[in-house]
């Protein structure tokens, strides 16, 4: 008794944690959560209410009209643009997805796990700009200029490090006793892939998907290098921003946001719906 | 072939036992379950040859061509030093040394804030059923454009901006504060909004692998919350400290959006000088700065192996 009490008194004065009650630490807790989350989401989300605000400056957004939507529907080149964004986009998402895939399938089979996992996204250390560059730099040695093929492998290069880490995440729940028991059901490679892994991994492989959409669709620094003169949507604004700020810029960044957060919450709601009967049981 | 195919399913009913997985394939795909090699191939090279091909590859051409002797509109394959003494020579090594600062000092933030939201995540609330929706809101930047959020900064940080409004109506200030946006500041400020999440993740995830009987062990035996941080939660994960630090500083490294939108031409980056001497066509230049650049990250990560083992990067 005495001996806790001493070290109660010791802890006292050295801890500060204990000078502020157990309630009021929870409340300062929740207000730092609170204002780094809302540092995080306020810029993005302040962008849709500037991108329908009446003045065509940037201000606090004091009116709702739909002007700004009006002149980007009337831009040949941000239209254009779009069409690019879209199109790489869908490629990027199903072919970084297939890679992935596959390279979490041999993953299974190596022995060196965590170099093969350090080797996958090791291209995440490499700045973008000089991933970008040395692409570049390739496709000029060898002559290539197919600008729509460029800029898809610089897309592909770029999500495939996070569609690997998510089937990945997807696949450590698919038991290596099931697979051999698949086995010794007689049943080949390509059925047990069909009945037993597909199933187990579809969450992962459709936020993969859907993650590889949106990291290809906001691509700007390897872009940038690649898209010899045909502008995405992300280079297009850079470009514009350089000018001057137009206000069609807003009406492409607000729909931007608002695609980028339907898809994130799609992916979540995949993700974490298939998670969550799992977790109540 | 379908004859073959007959005769076997037949046999699998009779037996019980299936011997015939293979022949239920169609003839085609037939030779990919045979042929360990072929099919080893076929799910190996596709993803192996883009990395090597078109990740490592130009990645360390970067390197020949960083010697490679400019021409007018193009360059030689060759060997000269004059491309990295146009960069140590010139304005252009201050930029780079201005952007490792500005990468520490991006680390620096990022471990301050980024430690407690980590620790409140990962050790303080483990256990609710909230924590995880909560973080995911954390990976929205990973997945929204730069350019858009850095764009939407101006209308924070601008002289009609939010916080000069707020502290106008509040008459904190007489007069919008010039210096939020297009400076320093608003640079820092748009970079940490960036990279914070880089920390945060790895932080989370190498704290919420600390086993549960350690925390509970350390506060029997009289760890104070502090000295539970101290002794055990930052040993424990400085591995995904480390990483969040290599992700932070190997960000700002390639950094080429927030010093132009927010920087008003008050600071420069690396990836700046690298993006002006590609628009000027000056591309052996482009390339030893590049190599500067790569070989700077490929330190970073010698010095961690050394330090911790790089296979650590996939115990994460």
């Amino acid at each position: 008794m005495s001996t806790s009490s001493s070290r109660l008194s010791d802890v006292l004065r050295t801890d500060p944690t204990v000078w502020v009650s157990d309630v009021s630490k929870d409340w300062l807790w929740k207000a730092f959560m609170a204002f780094w989350i809302l540092f995080i989401l306020a810029p993005p989300i302040m962008l849709v209410f500037i991108s329908l605000d009446t003045a065509s400056y940037v201000r606090i957004p004091q009116g709702i009209t739909l002007a700004k939507y009006e002149l980007m529907l009337q831009s040949d080149a941000l239209i254009t643009a779009m069409e690019r964004s879209l199109k790489l986009a869908v490629v990027t998402m199903f072919v970084a997805p297939a890679l992935a895939l596959l390279a979490v399938l041999s993953y299974r089979k190596t022995t060196y796990k965590a170099l093969f996992v350090a080797a996958m996204i090791l291209p995440l250390f490499v700045p973008g700009v000089v991933q970008g560059f040395s692409l570049l730099m390739l496709f000029k040695q060898i002559g290539f200029g197919q600008a729509f093929v460029a800029t898809a492998i610089g897309h592909v290069i770029w999500a495939f490090p996070f569609a690997f880490l998510v089937i990945l995440t997807s696949m450590s729940t698919v038991r290596d006793d099931v697979l051999l028991a698949s086995a010794d059901l007689g049943a080949n490679e390509f059925e047990t892939f069909r009945h037993v892994i597909f199933p187990q991994i579809r969450p992962g492989l459709i936020s993969a998907v859907i993650f590889s959409f949106v990291l290809s669709f906001n691509e700007f620094s390897r872009t940038v290098y690649l898209q010899f003169g045909q502008n995405t949507i992300p280079t297009y604004v850079f470009a514009k921003l350089q000018v001057e700020l137009s206000p069609e810029v807003f009406a492409i960044a607000g729909l931007t946001v608002v695609l980028s957060f339907v898809l994130i919450g799609a992916a979540i709601a995949v993700l974490y719906g298939s998670g969550s009967p799992d977790a109540e049981e | 072939m379908a004859h073959d195919n007959s005769i076997s399913s037949d046999s699998s009913d009779r037996g019980g036992v299936d011997y015939s997985a293979q022949q239920r394939l169609p003839a085609v795909l037939r030779p990919l379950v045979d042929n360990d090699r072929l099919r080893f191939g076929l799910q190996v090279l596709p993803w192996l040859s883009i990395l090597g091909l078109l990740v490592f590859l130009p990645l360390a051409a970067i390197f020949v061509w960083s010697v490679a002797i400019p021409q007018p509109f193009g360059f030689k394959l060759g060997f000269t030093l004059e491309n990295y003494q146009a960069f140590f020579d010139s304005y252009r090594v201050d930029t780079f040394f201005t952007t490792i600062k500005e990468g520490v000092i991006q680390v620096l933030l990022a471990l301050v804030f980024g430690f407690p939201i980590a620790y409140y995540a990962g050790v303080l609330k483990r256990d609710s059923k909230y924590t995880f929706p909560l973080m995911l809101l954390f990976a929205i930047p990973f997945l929204t454009s730069y350019i858009l959020r850095t764009l939407s900064w101006i209308s924070f940080l601008g002289s009609d901006g939010v916080f000069n409004s707020v502290l106008l109506f509040t008459g904190i200030i007489d007069q919008p504060l010039g210096w939020l946006l297009y400076s320093t500041f608003a640079v820092r400020l748009g970079m940490l909004a960036s990279y914070l999440p880089f920390m945060i993740f790895p932080a989370w995830l190498a704290m919420s692998r600390i086993d549960d009987e350690i925390l509970h062990a350390s506060a029997d035996l009289g760890g104070s919350p502090l000295a539970t941080i101290r002794h055990v939660v930052i040993p424990l994960s400085i591995p995904g400290l480390l990483i969040g630090a290599v992700f932070v500083f190997v960000g700002v490294l390639g950094e080429s959006v927030v010093p132009v939108i927010l920087g008003g031409g008050n600071i420069s980056l690396i990836a700046t000088i690298i993006d002006n001497a590609v628009n000027s066509a000056r591309l052996p230049l482009a390339s030893a700065i590049s190599a500067v650049v790569l070989l700077f990250a490929v330190l970073l990560l010698l010095a961690w192996e050394y330090v911790y083992g790089l296979r650590t990067v996939g115990e994460i």
